[in-house]
């Protein structure tokens, strides 16, 4: 139980009244008003002191998610965890409070960093009396990591707040993990890269992205056929319903690098830029992922290892989501030593590789040849997403860059890349700029 | 929190806080009106509602006003300039007489003494609401309007001192009401804004709800506290008080007057010098102004007197009591010393075991308790009279004819100073010293015995006093802890605590040496005003059962008498309405409530009109003794009753005032809350009375208004049914629909009401997840309830209705449900 400085404050006020009415020889109805202070605090005393009794709170964690379209509101991977609450008291409650003590995990799972505690606190609006709820915990309010629970407590307090109360609960055997991953952006939920912008085909229908076929021909529609496959065209001219036909080419799968390059200037690698790097690459991996191609994840930070992204009924796999919320910019290496050690021995192709990269090294350019000159189809995001007040850029539609940014861009074109430029504009905001940039991965013009 | 200027939403609560914040100020407006000008306070209340919104417009708006956007700090800071501003100019106004008296140098002591504390309180009072007037336009935050708090309460703080009345209480309720809301919506603020997230309630504004009804239990357990501790450890005789009440309260007082270092600086004047009817009273303090201890000289014997008496008051206009222009005669002060202190008597005590008197010598013993004290000069026996029939002259001892007052006897010898002070109390009397102590700085009278004779000052700075022919003696200014010391001749009779003899009851006969009332004197207290008729019969006829014999006094016995039947003491009664003559009113219109001075009021003008002359008298009554028996005379204690000329006797006192209610005028606080309400009560019955036939129409409409209201669906199924608007089949219907819904309260109430976006098996689906298996819902006759349910929906949707005996079922089951049977 704890004292506020309100309840100190109504204390010292239940005493003023009193030296005033002795001091003043008052009438015995003036004693009243101390005796309401005091009757202000004992009540609320009682009932901050009965707030915790009959509560209880189970923390669970629920089936990881990871982004699934049309689940949420938002964009984020769904609440990991869930707190089941009960009030088997007579009282109602209100204004309970549920805190977590979070430590962030670091790299090689070392938690014990300076300023890596987080406390976040969760309102309980009310829980009447006999009453159960389970409710999801939306934690995505934390900052991009892995968290592990080292504590959780509720906190009860009467309703004018001047007392609290607060019990520990009993956490899990198993510690609570939750990962923070990349906000992934709306448009790699909602749209469907294949039929293209506004329902219209796409210049994807030709080659589809990372689905490993390539446009046939066109027959007729059998039943069964996905509907979403209907050659319009080709059924008003003939008038008989027809779908597109595909067939494997071998490229079934897709490969997403995220350069965590240690860049040499400082005010490069800010925070921002690289969440919003992180951002792009989990759009693209959703994006990829939605249309239920084989989609794998190099996230070459400080982690050098390739990951599957692919997970079970549209959802990212788990690693893959852990490996987005550690990845840091941390590389040191060259990227194609860096490369190479993550792939591993084997050398077949991806079928396509994306690589989002802010750094303007040469490293990255022989990368990008060596993977050119394997035969990779590589699509380049090169990012250069600091604050417009930092790079001076003009008009929106023609930018003033620095000059690295442009020979690093034509080094790259001329490495065999296709590289689209992600270019945060005067006054654009990150997600506009990078929902552009996205269109432009997946649906060349 | 943080300094926000953003556009906000509007929402309930936001008002409701915003509401609060300026009724805080508005109630402190109110409380300070007791004390300052009126139509200052109305500025203030006005400025007050301009400010709220003004504040509420900019939040709203973040800060944009006419397309202008205001600087927060800015706006904050021109209100406080404003306020200064005004403050300043109010202060030199308001001050202006002193600030020209202390330039010019002509402010006297007098001056000091009247500004004093009344007026810096008043004038910071005032301060403290200009700056809570301001203020209020600027209220943007939560937590601005939270502090809007704070210059309220210092004004109902300072208002304490100052006004001293019930009333500052009751503002203070109702202020503590206000500011709890206030601090409540602070405290969900404050969760709110902490919280990362939210677990939402079951229900939509469920949290709100529970939330209200926590604030109205802790606001009604804090109301239940406070009256029962204060009624339980707050007395008003010191005797009752609890050991920890009263080692708290006097470790408190000396810890005060430790830390201020100064003595208790108030000043009392005593009783009112004036009587008037209508007006409400002030009601006064427990402050303790005088101890007085009274003993027989040359003994040990303390006498514990039940009257000290002031002043009179004798003229009487119908409403007010004022005293009569006054014979006054100043007397000059000699030094003086306590050696010349003239007598010194020790008194035989005559009552041995079997109640006899004893014929002793001097240095009896007194037997406890004595029954009555005989003052007997030395060899003479002498039986008391058990039915109190006063002592002979010549049994008596006065002054004894070998201990004389010394001619050169100092200090203040009234009576010999003053001849027509003589000795008009009733005969015998004895001769007893009292010694008086100011508590508190006194203007005015000094409380005295009858037949006070003599006086000296143990030490002061008095040059002179008054003193007026019916004894009473004005000081002037009496310091604290001046010391004065008085030889009185009391008449030996209960009221003065010598003895438990009365005055005559029978008429005495004229002696050479008996006391005469001259005519002038004797017109002066039988005036009287238009006296209504009943009122004079009403004396008439309590008197006419009186003896031929009888005297005054025994007269006045039986009108005080007759008047405390069905009488109620209270300290709030009726002022009566203007141009009504106050006693009729109080015997016969008023419920006669009153306090003393009503009674004794009523008495004086009922034997004045009987031709027995009376006058009130204004004094204390002791209630309080300490253990050496030092009368402790408070404010309190301040009393009124009447004395009445009894023909060759003397004035003889007689009190209308209920023996328990004498000097009883801070009584504890269930006695003052009873006053209270039994006042409004009072009040209620008075105005209720002339309009009996009025409100016995309305009152049986409202009983009609509300049994249609609550069988109106019936009522309206009935009358639809005369006119044929319903077939059968929707009559059935409705029945149903209303029987579930009679039955769904019940429900309502254990979980929760049903939701709009709810089906009814949706809503009982989740109550039985939630509540139903619960010990709470032990009796709910769930099964009845779901058989119902289905009725319902039957009624609700089925092609055809159901046949009409499912009505009877219906309500049926809705019975059982409602009764928890099952």
């Amino acid at each position: 139980m704890r004292l506020t400085q309100r309840a100190s404050l109504l204390i010292v006020v239940a005493l003023c009244f009193y030296l005033v009415a002795v001091v003043n020889s008052l009438q015995s109805f003036y004693y009243v008003l101390v005796w309401l202070a005091v009757g202000l605090l004992a009540a609320c005393l009682g009932i901050a002191l009965l707030s915790l009794t009959g509560t209880d709170c189970v923390l669970r964690e629920r089936r990881v998610s990871g982004y699934a379209r049309g689940e949420l509101e938002g964009n984020k991977a769904s609440p990991q965890w869930e707190a089941s609450l009960g009030n088997s008291g007579s009282l109602n409650k209100t204004g309970l409070t549920l805190e977590f003590r979070l430590r962030r995990q670091e790299e090689g799972g070392a938690t014990r960093k300076k300023n890596s505690l987080v406390v976040s606190r969760f309102l309980v609006e009310a829980l009447p009396a006999g009453a159960k709820l389970t409710a999801p915990l939306d934690l995505d309010f934390l900052p991009r990591g892995i968290y592990v629970l080292e504590g959780a407590r509720l906190i009860g307090s009467d309703v004018l707040g001047l007392f609290r109360a607060s019990k520990r609960l009993t956490l899990p055997e198993t510690p609570l993990k939750v990962v923070v991953a990349p906000v992934a952006l709306p448009l790699a939920l909602k749209h469907d890269f294949v039929r293209g912008v506004g329902g219209q085909e796409g210049p994807l229908s030709m080659s589809r992205l990372g689905t490993g076929e390539d446009l046939r021909g066109v027959r007729s529609y059998v039943p069964g056929d996905d509907w979403r496959h209907v050659h319009w065209a080709t059924t008003a001219r003939t008038g008989e319903l027809s779908v597109r036909e595909f067939e494997r080419n071998g490229r079934d799968a897709a490969l997403v690098i995220w350069d965590g390059a240690l860049s040499a200037s400082p005010s490069r690698g800010s925070q921002t830029t690289t969440e919003d790097e992180l951002c792009l690459v989990t759009s693209l991996l959703v994006a990829i992922d939605t249309r239920r191609t084989p989609v794998s994840l190099m996230a070459l930070g400080g982690e050098e290892e390739k990951i599957s992204a692919s997970g079970q009924e549209g959802l990212l796999a788990r690693e893959a989501l852990a490996a987005l919320a550690r990845a840091q910019p941390q590389r040191t290496r060259p990227l194609a030593t860096v490369l190479a050690h993550a792939q591993g021995t084997g050398n077949e192709g991806s079928g396509q590789v994306f690589l989002v990269s802010s750094s303007l090294q040469s490293d990255l350019v022989e990368c990008v040849s060596a993977l050119t000159a394997r035969g990779e189809s590589l699509v380049v995001a090169l990012c250069e997403l600091r604050p417009h007040n930092v790079l001076r850029l003009s008009l929106p539609g023609r930018s003033v860059l620095p000059s690295a940014f442009e020979a690093q861009e034509k080094a790259l074109q001329m490495a065999g890349a296709r590289v689209v430029t992600v270019l945060l504009g005067e006054g654009e905001p990150a997600p506009v700029v990078l929902e552009r940039a996205l269109f432009e991965i997946l649906e060349p013009q | 929190m943080p300094m926000s200027t953003r556009t906000e939403r509007w929402s309930v609560e936001l008002l409701f806080r915003y509401i609060c914040a300026t009724l805080v100020t508005l109630i402190a407006a109110a409380g300070a009106q007791l004390v300052v000008r009126t139509d200052f306070t109305v500025a203030i209340a006005i400025v007050s509602f301009l400010g709220a919104p003004v504040s509420l417009y900019l939040r709203l708006h973040g800060m944009r006003i006419a397309g202008f956007s205001l600087s927060r700090p800015l706006w904050n800071t021109f209100t406080v300039v404003l306020f200064f501003v005004c403050a300043g100019a109010w202060t030199l106004i308001s001050m202006s007489d002193l600030l020209s008296l202390m330039l010019s140098g002509g402010a006297s002591q007098s001056f000091w003494l009247r500004f004093g504390a009344e007026g810096s309180l008043a004038l910071l009072m005032q301060v403290f609401l200009l700056f809570a007037a301001f203020r209020s336009f600027a209220l943007i935050s939560d937590k601005d309007a939270t502090l809007a708090t704070v210059p309220s309460f210092s004004v109902l703080l300072l208002l304490i001192p100052v006004h001293k009345g019930i009333e500052v209480v009751l503002y203070f309720l109702i202020w503590t009401l206000a500011a709890t809301i206030l601090f409540a919506l602070d405290h969900r603020a404050e969760l709110n804004d902490g919280a990362d997230g939210r677990i939402l309630s079951p229900t939509p504004g469920q949290d709100v709800r529970l939330a209200a009804r926590g604030l109205a239990t802790v606001m009604g357990a804090a109301l239940v506290a406070a009256f029962s501790l204060s009624a339980l450890l707050t007395s008003r005789n010191a005797d009752d008080r609890s050991a920890t009440e009263s080692a708290i309260t006097g470790l408190v007082g000396r810890l005060a007057q430790f830390a201020m270092s100064s003595p208790d600086s108030s000043l009392s004047g005593g009783p009112e010098r004036q009587i008037d009817f209508s007006s409400g009273p002030s009601l006064p303090s427990r402050a303790l102004l005088w101890q007085m201890r009274v003993w027989i000289p040359g003994s040990n014997r303390v006498l514990r007197p039940g009257y000290f008496r002031l002043f009179t008051l004798a003229r009487y206009n119908g409403s007010t009591w004022t005293q009569a222009p006054r014979e006054q005669k100043r007397v000059r002060l000699a030094n003086l010393s306590p050696q010349d202190w003239p007598l010194q008597y020790r008194f035989p005590f005559g009552s041995d075991s079997n109640g006899n008197s004893n014929s002793l010598g001097f240095g009896g013993l007194l037997p406890s308790p004595a029954p009555s004290v005989n003052v007997i000069p030395p060899g003479i026996t002498f039986q008391p009279d058990s039915a109190g029939t006063p002592l002979r002259q010549d049994q008596l001892i006065g002054r004894p004819k070998d201990n004389p007052v010394p001619d050169s006897f100092l200090g203040f010898a009234l009576r010999k100073a003053w001849p027509k002070m003589r000795q008009n109390f009733g005969t015998p009397t004895l001769p007893v010293r009292v010694s008086i102590r100011a508590n508190t700085n006194n203007v005015g009278f000094i409380p005295l015995l009858a037949n006070t004779r003599a006086l000296f000052l143990r030490q002061g700075h008095v040059d002179e006093l008054r003193t007026g022919s019916d004894g009473a003696v004005d000081m002037g200014f009496v310091a604290q802890e001046q010391g004065i010391r008085t030889l009185a001749d009391v008449p030996i009779i209960a009221e003065y605590g010598v003895s438990s003899a009365m005055a005559p009851t029978k008429k005495v006969v004229g002696q050479e040496q008996s006391p005469q009332l001259p005519p002038s004197d004797r017109d002066l207290y039988l005036q009287l005003p238009a006296l209504s008729t009943r009122a004079r019969h009403f004396a008439q006829n309590v008197l006419v059962k009186a003896p031929e014999d009888e005297s005054n006094y025994g007269h006045a016995r039986r009108l005080a008498f007759a008047i405390q039947q069905k009488s109620t003491y209270t300290l709030r009664p009726p002022i009566p309405p203007q141009g009504r003559e106050a006693t009729d009113f109080f015997l016969f219109d008023g419920n006669r409530r009153g306090y003393c001075t009503h009674f004794a009021s009523a008495l004086t003008v009922l034997c004045r009109s009987q031709g027995i002359p009376a006058r009130i008298v204004s004094g204390f009554a002791a209630q309080e003794y300490s253990s050496d028996g030092t009368a402790q005379l408070r404010e309190a204690n301040a009393h009124a009753w009447t004395e009445v000329w009894v023909d060759n006797w003397g004035w003889a006192p007689v009190d209308a005032t209920p023996t328990t209610d004498r000097g009883d005028n801070a009584p504890n606080i269930f006695s003052y809350w009873g006053d209270w309400f039994g006042f409004a009560f009072n009040q209620i019955e008075m105005w209720s009375r002339s309009r009996l036939w009025p409100l016995g129409i309305g009152f049986g409409m409202l009983i009609v208004g509300v049994y249609v209201f609550r069988r109106r669906t019936r009522i309206m199924a009935w009358w639809a049914r005369r006119r044929g608007y319903w077939s059968s089949d929707e009559l059935t219907r409705r029945d149903i629909i209303a029987a579930y819904d009679m039955a769904s309260v019940r429900l309502s109430r254990l979980f929760r009401p049903r939701a709009p976006f709810e089906t009814p098996d949706e809503w009982l689906s989740a109550a039985k997840d939630l509540v139903l298996d619960s010990p709470r819902a032990r009796l709910f006759a769930r099964h009845e309830f779901e058989q119902l349910t289905e009725y319902y929906l039957r009624a609700l949707y089925a092609p055809q209705a159901p046949e009409h005996s499912s009505v009877a079922v219906a309500r049926e089951l809705a019975r059982q449900v409602r009764r928890n049977k099952g």
